[in-house]
Formats: structure tokens, sequence, C-alpha cells
């Protein structure tokens, strides 16, 4: 199943009735999650439920469903082997059909991956691999011609290596670093590192060197220049003069000292 | 002979009907008209699930419990808060029954048999 149609369908459970919040879990890994809550609470929350799922394997006992009622909520949850679904709702009537349309939802997600593990071959080891290139298969299916077997298997192949290769694309919103920064912005998702901690793989190549000594006077004149661009390029902008390559900054003469009158 | 019912036909006759089987606890004692072993099944149960929504319960900020179903292949058990009773001695009634009841229906029973 796509990451769009598991959007798609659990994001219209999410807008159904008086439900607040659907979180799709995979033992402790949070597959989808639209709750009104932190992304670190629900972690919580679903390592919590991991961890009732595996008291009640070792009681040999299989739940399929659990409903709980509070003063502030109602929580639904369904249960199918590693995957879980939690379903925040505020009218407590309406569990019988969460329930239904979670496990519905449930039943739909294992068949896509187990009718994508029957495609050519049926072993254990080729299922698995199916699991982790779904996203492949189905970007195959939605070009809507029909293809041969083979074709569609050696695309899926062929994608497969392709996507194994190269990361998702991300848009780029971070400034570019300029040529007087020695250090690039730390990656959003890195963590911050304490204080007098030392890299040891990238040892000084994160001290941003200071323009001293034969290159401060290169470096100030590029750093002018490129002052004087951007003003150039504001000027562009504006209605004012444009500016020649050659002039500086600013033409105008400085600011005289006014006349005080008595 | 009395016309009394013994706990082993009630629990085969709930069972036959699949007719939900009614317990009352409280100060940590479990009741029920069933049997001694339905009754230990039922106080397993409470115990687990009273558990599981505390545990639950606290990572959503939300403390108090009101009542809390479980479905098991075909069986259904929960249990309810009695409302009515002492905040600090809560009155608890749970119930078993071997089919999937919808949890409506089967709070809705547990519901009644309080206010029976």
């Amino acid at each position: 199943m796509s990451p769009q149609t598991l959007t798609a369908t659990l994001g219209a459970l999410r807008k159904a009735g008086s439900v607040i919040g659907v979180v799709f879990a995979k033992d402790t890994e949070i597959l989808y999650n639209d709750a009104p809550f932190v992304p670190e609470r629900m972690n919580e929350l679903v390592g919590v439920l991991d961890d009732i799922a595996f008291y009640f394997e070792q009681e040999k006992k299989d739940p399929d469903q659990l409903a709980f009622g509070y003063d502030g909520g109602n929580l639904a949850i369904v249960l199918d082997g590693s995957y879980r679904i939690l379903v925040l709702h505020a009218v407590a009537d309406e569990v019988d059909f969460i329930a239904k349309a979670a496990r519905s939802f449930l039943k739909d997600y294992q068949m896509s991956i187990f009718a994508g593990g029957l495609v050519d071959g049926s072993s254990i080891e080729e299922s698995r691999r199916r699991l982790e290139q779904s996203q492949v298969k189905f970007n195959v299916a939605e070009e809507g011609e029909e293809k041969p077997a083979r074709v569609i298997t050696e695309q899926i192949t062929a994608q497969a290596k392709k996507a194994s290769d190269m990361t998702e694309p991300v848009e780029v919103s971070a400034p570019r670093p300029s040529k007087t920064d020695g250090a690039l912005p730390p990656r959003r998702d890195e963590p911050k590192k304490e204080s007098g901690y030392v890299d040891e793989t990238v040892p000084a190549a994160k001290e941003k060197p200071k323009p001293n000594g034969p290159l401060r006077k290169e470096i100030q004149e590029e750093i002018a220049r490129e002052k004087a661009a951007g003003a150039r390029e504001r000027a562009k902008d504006s209605t004012g003069p444009i500016l020649a390559p050659s002039q500086p900054d600013s033409t105008l003469p400085a600011p005289r000292k006014p006349k005080i009158r008595r | 002979m009395s016309g009394e019912v013994t706990p082993e036909e009630a629990y085969q006759q709930a069972i036959e009907q699949k007719q939900p089987r009614f317990f009352r606890a409280s100060g940590g004692a479990a009741r029920g008209r069933t049997g001694t072993e339905d009754t230990q099944r039922f106080a397993e149960n409470l115990m687990v699930l009273q558990e599981c929504a505390l545990l639950l319960g606290e990572k959503m900020d939300m403390s108090a419990v009101s009542h809390a179903v479980c479905y098991e292949d075909e069986e259904t058990a929960g249990f309810c808060y009695d409302q009515n009773s002492d905040p600090h001695d809560p009155r608890v009634v749970g119930a078993i029954v071997n089919k999937r009841m919808p949890m409506r229906q089967m709070v809705k029973s547990m519901r009644d048999f309080i206010n029976s």
C-alpha cells in the first residue's frame, strides 16, 4: 500500500464522526500519526501498547480489540499481529463503527502486502522483499496501462534498485553557506551536541575560520563586493537609480551637520 | 429439593444461550453466580484491563476510567464502574459473554445490571 493510499484511508477515518486522533503502528514504529499529542508522547503510548501486546503474548492470549472509556474521551485499539491502530474518539457509542473501519483497513493493508508477495513467487523471503518494495510496486500499477507480468517484474526490480540507491527527494529551503562561512549549518535531524563534544571523524572542520592573516584583506574585499551586489539587486527591485558594477554601495555624500538657528 | 439454580447450571445456561455472565467487584473481592472458576477468570480479566486502562490513560492525561472492553476470539469481556458508588470504595460490574457482542450493547447491559 502506497503512503498516499495509507494517508487517504486513515485520513478518512480521522475525519469520521467524533474521531480526534488516529495512530497506525507496527510494533513500536509509528507508520501514521494524526493525533493531538506531541510525537514523543505518541511514541510512549505506542511503546506501552507494545508492552501490553507482549504481556498478552506471554499469557497466551490474543485479543484483537480493546476499548477503553475515560472521562475525557475514548480509546479504541485494533490489534492484528504486530500491526495496531489506535483511535481516539469523543463519543463512546461510535466505538463499534470505528473498530469496524479500522479492522477493514488492517485487512486491506495485510492483503496488499500478501498479494504483492504472490506476484512472482510465494516464498517468505520474496514476500518480505515485496513488503519492503511495496511503494515501488504501486507506483508501477498507477501508470494505468496493462503490461505482461515479466515487464512489470523487471520494472519493479529496476525501480527497486534505483530506490535503494537514492533517497527520496526533499525540498531544501536552508540558505547556502557563503564562501566566507567555513562550517556547514547543522542538519535539522542531527542531534544537538553538548558543549565540549569533539567529533573524532571530522575533527576541526566545524570550527568557523576567523578572517585573520594574509587572507583577511581578500575576504573583506569579497564581503564588500557581495554587499555592493546586494545593493544593486535591491536597487533593481526598487524604483531608485541603478548602480553601475564599478560603483560602491552608496554614492551619496556624507550627511551634513545641521545648522543651529538661534 | 429447592428450585434454585446451581452455579454450574447457571454457567451452562449462559453459555448455551450466549448470555452475559455478570459479576460484581469491590474492596478487592469479586462475586459471581456462575461458579468460582468463572469468577476467577473475571477477576483476572478485570486486573489486566484495569492495568491496561491506567497505563494507556496515563500517557493521554486521562486517568478516570469509566469502562473497558476486550475482544478475544468469540468472547467479549469487560467492566464498568458503578457511578453511584463511593469514589473511595468504588464498585465495579463486569461481564463475560461467549460471543462478539457490540461494545455499545455490552456497556448498556452492564449499566442495566448496575441499575437493576
